[in-house]
């Protein structure tokens, strides 16, 4: 029941912070120098193509009954059409969405695939020679930008030798799948060696804590103690780290998707904001604040289930 | 700041001769290469490194050597001017707030913690899409979402320190709020700031450099690493060098403000603990 109300709670305060965002995203737009129909349209356009555009995106109305059309669209999810894509953008988002969403779920598999391991190994055996390097190689993954990694890994296992295709979606499952090794790779490596430290430091903390002491004088087998009592206080932290790292992939997507050639979320904002289609770009804005607080309360709640001493 | 220097490592001091020579580059790029960054040569298009273009030349026949080279100013440039500013304003903020305290400091608090909940990046991208592409946008973008670390940071401290004794001394001496703020508050904070900023650098360099390279940063022709490798993007399957450079240089600059930034803080945190 408690955690009811804190869910109901939390909803209740995102209401607010929404509105500061349509207002920044709203306001935002028109405070840039220039006519946002002109721009889209070219400076030849003639007076009867832009009082059109101007009527499409509503420049005609007083400021208040626009910013006032445009919460009412962002509540009911109702962006209109794309200017540069001449389709509803609820469609648009429709379709991408699923590329975008594999390509987190993908980066997300790695991130737990490579951290979890490599994290537990580290912090057991600290100071050893595998410990060593993979501390010298998290610094370097998180010292160079994501974009660089993604082309190392595609001239190495594109280019040079055929593994994995350049980029593109393809047309089946195993295409797909394949397409989106690669991406996911390029967004986990930096997450997981963020992840991998974060998971070493507890480990090591969490072996000299007096609980493992007392379960192993206990006499209890070593492999349990390692697997009840170090594993899971040493996972929570991690995944909590995991769902903030989740919410900066939005960034992160597109970046790869963009290198990769992958027709989702990412790289249609890169193209709205490339080609000044605002609408699209405003409600893209929109729908990432959204997903940021929506991961967040997904991460607060997870958080109490997994850990029982956290009170919501 | 006294530091021992004896105590740091081999690699902190290749990592200090690495941003030498980078710092070198950005004040006097005619020392290393006679050629004009962005002067074209229709005669030499995507030549491989030869003996007069040693990192060889683009696709409008310009030297990769020398545009990586003048890239060094503007990449160190925009680390560094992209975090001063808010590391400044930031600094400011979180110790009037932190030092007052009161309604002022909740309300604050309140929108900050609204706002950190928004990847760095992600909310960057967001107003660069808002405002428009451009070098003078990315720096408005990262100045509006650089300040919120330094003023969380500095709030946390102040507010322990200025509870601690010697404050309470200072007061009783009768010294005003702003020199008990500046004089004998912000030195103690002064270390903490000093670490975070210098990791700061290099994630403001990133920054700057993966929105040029999506094309929401600096220019073309201007050269800047994240710029000319996306601009060699294209010709990767037969021009490898042009991205691999400007890459290796981004990468190896990155890297050694990293090892630079740790060896410093190690050692600061080393003298703060006695």
């Amino acid at each position: 029941m408690d955690e009811f109300v804190y869910i109901l709670k939390r909803i209740l305060q995102m209401i607010p912070v929404l509105i500061i965002v349509t207002v920044l995203i709203f306001f935002g737009m028109r405070m840039i120098p220039g006519d946002p129909a002109l721009l889209m349209l070219g400076n030849r356009a003639s007076d009867e193509a832009l009082a059109m555009m101007h009527a499409k995106l509503g420049f005609d109305k007083p400021l208040m009954i626009q910013y006032f059309l445009f919460l009412r669209d962002c509540v009911l999810f109702r962006f209109g059409d794309s200017i540069t894509l001449r389709m509803p953008i609820t469609e648009l988002f429709k379709q991408k969405a699923a590329i975008t969403i594999s390509l987190t779920a993908m980066t997300i598999i790695f991130d737990v695939l490579i951290s979890v391991p490599l994290g537990i190994y580290c912090g057991m055996h600290k100071d050893s020679k595998l410990d060593t390097f993979l501390n010298s190689a998290s610094l370097v993954f998180v010292s160079i930008p994501e974009f660089l990694i993604g082309l190392v890994l595609l001239m190495l296992l594109a280019v040079r030798i055929h593994v994995f295709p350049v980029g593109g979606w393809g047309n089946s499952f195993g295409e797909h799948i394949r397409s989106l090794i690669l991406p996911s790779l390029t967004g986990a490596l930096m997450t997981s060696s963020l992840v991998m430290r974060n998971i070493r430091e507890n480990v090591i903390k969490v072996l000299n804590m007096d609980y493992v002491d007392f379960a192993r004088s206990k006499g209890l087998p070593e492999i349990w103690v390692r697997m009840r009592y170090v594993l899971r206080n040493v996972l929570i932290p991690a995944v909590t780290l995991l769902a903030m790292r989740m919410t900066a992939m939005l960034a992160g997507s597109i970046v790869i998707e963009s290198i990769f050639a992958l027709p989702g979320i990412g790289q249609m904002m890169l193209n709205a904001i490339l080609a000044r289609d605002y609408p699209l770009v405003q409600a893209t804005v929109y729908l990432f604040a959204l997903i940021v607080m929506i991961m967040n309360l997904i991460t607060d709640v997870s958080y109490s289930i997994l850990d029982p001493r956290v009170k919501l | 700041m006294k530091i021992q220097f004896r105590k740091f490592s081999t690699i902190f001091w290749l990592a200090t001769i690495v941003l030498t020579i980078v710092l070198l580059m950005s004040a006097v790029p005619g020392l290393f290469t006679g050629y004009d960054p962005i002067k074209q040569d229709m005669t030499a298009l995507l030549r491989a490194p030869y003996k007069e273009h040693i990192f060889g030349t683009d696709n409008l026949g310009r030297d990769v050597f020398s545009r990586v080279v003048y890239s060094a100013r503007l990449d160190l440039f925009i680390g560094f001017f992209a975090m001063i500013v808010p590391a400044v304003f930031g600094t400011l903020i979180g110790t009037l707030s932190g030092y007052y305290g009161g309604k002022a400091d909740a309300v604050l608090m309140r929108i900050l913690d609204i706002f950190t909940a928004f990847p760095t990046m992600v909310l960057v991208i967001a107003i660069v899409a808002l405002m428009g592409s451009g070098i003078k946008n990315l720096f408005w973008a990262i100045w509006l979402v650089g300040w919120r670390e330094y003023a969380k940071l500095v709030r946390s401290e102040v507010v322990v320190i200025k509870n601690q004794d010697y404050i309470a001394a200072a007061r009783t001496l009768g010294y005003s709020d702003l020199r008990i703020m500046f004089r004998h508050i912000l030195p103690n904070v002064l270390s903490t700031i000093v670490v975070y900023a210098i990791t700061d650098i290099m994630m403001c360099m990133l920054m700057g450099a993966s929105l040029s390279f999506l094309g929401l940063g600096v220019p073309t022709p201007t050269p800047e690493w994240g710029a000319i490798i996306a601009d060699g993007k294209n010709y990767m399957m037969t021009a490898w060098w042009i991205i691999a450079f400007p890459g290796i240089m981004l990468a190896f600059t990155g890297i050694s403000i990293s090892i630079v930034g740790n060896g410093l803080s190690g050692a600061l945190i080393d003298r703060r603990n006695g």
